[in-house]
């Protein structure tokens, strides 16, 4: 097993593990969220994921036609999996991750809470905006925790998260090869571990993982579909492992959990802050920026460049985002001429026998044509 | 600017325009209240400017719910608001719902998406409705209404603008705000080759803060015991606001309908004979089945006091001396949107419905767990635990869906109610 797959399947213990003694632990939803602050005040950042099983009692305080991830992500409080956090902080990204955090303040007992509004535009009016709720919740944080965060270790701050950006684009690169040397599923456990493990131990351990597979050889793509893989937040590699076992490879993502969160640098001059507003906002964006050409001028883009073949949109039952991005993805593919798979699932997996059919006779479609 | 497009929705407004104007006749010929009758003509008024500017090859709006429509009104372009409208046609096409549906799950929305929007895009797919030269909409009330005017727009292949409207409205919000409602006036001067005339606009600022004014007295007026008004009436309401606000015939509406319930209230008469319950319905009455807020009154003397569509924030003071923050508090007056859209931890709305149940002399609170509305779903354990610790009423999670009875039908809601209804009366 990887170290990153390691950190992964224990992670809550990869967390009580790494956490320094008196080190506050932040909880975090949504990829949009400025790790960096926290890092800066000496603070662990750490992803908030679901779990495995019913999410009886968070059906109780959400409702079953919330999505699964953020049902599961409660549950997992319920349960007392995240009793170690001094913090969650998330933005108003979606209706559920919104009403996730209305509730998760009144139901579970983490010290402190907050929300950062996120704009929907990417303007220099809403750069500015974004700016300010950046620096209230620095503020914030710096009220609550007794702490001060300064323009210095923000910058710090900066150098070390541009670190793990550069390193993963180097990795991401190796994916547009005729024989990339990593698979989807991989690729996407390794980023993921970068939300769960303390990013100076993560930046070494991918170091030395980049420079092997670089050294690898590569994955025959002969009889392979070459796939971009887009969609709702997806932190289960076992997804992506089922679609490539079935003749896919995933050689391009634009996930949250994948190529969005690590995609553009923030700037290390001038004002931190602003760097960060900036890098934030101008990253890849999610379906529920506007407007949406800048999204699929991206989409193009990934598709060129990584030679994909076909595009797979996994979708979380009730995510309204992505499922109604659909259509709009579709009719854009359409013209590019690229086809698409749309799969819809819940947070864990479950009912695979109708996807593999599904994905079959998309892969079998690929290949007859 | 606007360009020569086809003709669409043609025969569907023509004929919606007929119906409408029966109606107003055969209202005029018997004795009933003014706002019915200014209610139909305010309505059928906004299908006409819409139908007559799709005929001339006009520019013609497609807008969101909360989409500042003053700027509208002040530059004479018809506005057609799809999801108002897929009520609407849903509300008297209830024998063909499934087929108002379908076209737009065909098309490739879930059946998970809320069905007025999937009766929206419908309407889009199979031409129903006037073509728009460009489509505005808002980031509120929720992700399907922002993705809902994305589909539009991508289907039309016509502009779209989105305001950003404030999550918290804190000041630098609200100055974001104002930008972004400058940038939308730009936008429209852009696509119609028409300059906003700034005297014009405070013109129909005023009206529309003398409609919002009658709102809030509206509103207070159904504090009333009995209530003097029953929870169908309320949609009227909501929906002149949504079509016609800053105009004089949605005034026209409002005003009378204020002086109606004014006398109402003054002579102490309520809407019902007998009312046993007063219910402040969460959320909003299921449009496939309006009756079924006359048969609450009808069979358990249970009348809807107040409701979440219907009521106006009373934080949120509108002045329109600044048209401009005018037109960005406007949409945060609606208490939906501060229930709806605003951290709770904010806007304490929980807290606040439960202020207003006791305002408002609630003895029930129904909520409709709309089917497809998850992020109203969301907040009913919040409002039941809000609701249960400050008053104590009984609280009833009705499921359902607005618009498609496939979900649950009208007949498994009124037992379903019937039982709830029983058991408050058992315990009395």
């Amino acid at each position: 097993m990887t170290p990153f797959k390691q950190a992964l399947a224990n992670r809550h213990e990869t967390v009580l593990k790494y956490r320094q003694p008196g080190q506050k632990v932040i909880g975090w939803l949504c990829s949009y969220f400025p790790e960096e602050i926290a890092y800066a005040a000496g603070m662990y950042p750490v992803r908030l994921m679901g779990g495995s099983g019913e999410t009886t009692t968070a059906d109780a305080y959400l409702y079953t036609n919330m999505c699964s991830l953020v049902r599961s992500c409660l549950e997992e409080g319920f349960k007392g999996a995240y009793s170690y956090l001094d913090g969650f902080v998330t933005l108003n990204s979606c209706d559920h991750v919104r009403r996730l955090y209305d509730v998760w303040g009144p139901s579970q007992k983490t010290p402190y809470t907050y929300i950062i509004p996120l704009p929907h535009a990417i303007s220099d009016a809403s750069l500015v905006y974004f700016h300010h709720e950046v620096r209230q919740f620095k503020e914030s944080l710096e009220a609550a925790f007794g702490v001060t965060i300064t323009a210095e270790a923000l910058q710090d701050a900066i150098r070390v998260y541009n670190k793990t950006r550069t390193l993963l684009g180097r990795l991401n690169e190796l994916r547009k090869l005729e024989e990339p040397p990593i698979t989807g599923a991989e690729f996407l456990e390794v980023v993921l571990a970068a939300t769960t493990l303390p990013r100076e131990v993560y930046n070494k351990m991918l170091e030395k993982f980049v420079a092997e597979v670089e050294a690898r050889p590569g994955i025959p793509t002969d009889e392979k579909v070459r796939l971009l893989l887009v969609g709702s937040e997806l932190d289960d590699p076992a997804y992506v492992q089922m679609i490539e076992d079935m003749g896919g490879l995933v050689v391009a993502d634009d996930l949250c959990t994948g190529t969005k969160y690590f995609w553009n640098l923030a700037e290390t001059d001038g004002d931190p802050l602003l760097s960060l507003a900036k890098r934030y906002l101008t990253r890849p964006e999610c379906p529920r920026m506007r407007p949406a050409r800048n999204r699929l001028r991206h989409l193009r883009e990934l598709i060129v460049s990584h030679q994909a073949d076909a595009v797979v949109m996994e979708v979380i039952k009730f995510c309204n985002l992505y499922g109604e991005d659909y259509t709009i993805v579709r009719n854009f593919l359409r013209k590019m001429d690229v086809p698409l798979l749309q799969l819809s699932r819940e947070y864990n997996i479950g009912a695979v026998g109708q996807m593999r059919t599904r994905v079959e006779a998309f892969f079998e479609r690929i290949w007859g044509a | 600017m606007a360009t020569t497009r086809e003709l669409e929705g043609v025969q569907p407004l023509e004929s919606m325009i007929g119906k409408m104007e029966k109606t107003i006749l055969g209202l005029k010929s018997k004795d009933v209240p003014l706002s019915e009758i200014a209610f139909w003509e305010a309505l059928q008024g906004a299908y006409k400017r819409v139908h007559q500017a799709n005929l001339e090859g006009q520019p013609v709006v497609m807008n969101g719910f909360f989409v500042p429509q003053e700027l509208f009104h002040a530059m004479d372009i018809p506005n057609l608001c799809p999801e108002n409208h897929a009520t609407f046609i849903g509300q008297s096409s209830q024998d063909r719902i499934e087929q108002l549906l379908d076209p737009g799950e065909g098309y490739g929305l879930g059946n998970e998406v809320c069905s007025p929007h999937r009766i929206a895009v419908g309407q889009a797919t199979t031409r129903q409705m006037p073509r728009p030269s460009f489509i505005v909409s808002t980031s509120t009330s929720c992700d399907q209404t922002l993705k809902l005017y994305e589909v539009l727009a991508d289907i039309y292949e016509v502009p779209l603008y989105t305001l950003d409207s404030p999550f918290i409205d804190n000041e630098a919000a609200v100055l974001y705000a104002r930008e972004d409602i400058k940038s939308l006036i730009h936008f429209l001067e852009e696509q119609t080759g028409r300059t906003l005339d700034q005297s014009r606009l405070r013109e129909v600022l005023k009206i529309s803060k003398a409609t919002y004014d009658y709102w809030d007295k509206i509103s207070e007026l159904r504090k009333a015991v009995p209530a003097p008004t029953g929870g169908r009436q309320s949609i009227k309401d909501f929906s002149i606001l949504l079509t016609c606000c800053g105009q004089e015939e949605g005034l026209r509406y409002y005003q009378a309908r204020y002086e109606e319930l004014k006398e109402k209230v003054d002579k102490g008469e309520g809407y019902i004979p007998n009312e046993r319950h007063r219910v402040a319905w969460l959320y909003v009455l299921p449009m496939f089945d309006l009756k079924i807020a006359d048969w609450m009154e009808k069979e358990h003397g249970a009348v809807i006091v107040q409701d979440s569509f219907g009521y106006a924030s009373d934080d949120i003071v509108l002045d329109p001396a600044d048209p401009i923050n005018y037109l960005v508090k406007k949409p945060l007056k609606w208490a939906f949107i501060r229930q709806t859209y605003s951290p709770n931890e904010y806007s304490h709305f929980a807290e606040r419905q439960a202020k207003l149940c006791r305002d408002y002399k609630a003895d029930v609170a129904i909520v409709l767990a709309h089917w497809s509305c998850s992020q109203y779903c969301g907040t009913i354990r919040l409002l039941k635990e809000e609701i249960s610790a400050q008053l104590g009423i009984p609280f009833f999670v009705l499921d359902g869906d607005i618009m498609d009875p496939r979900v649950v039908s009208s007949a498994q809601m009124r037992a379903k109610l019937d039982e709830f209804f029983a058991m408050v009366e058992a315990s009395r």
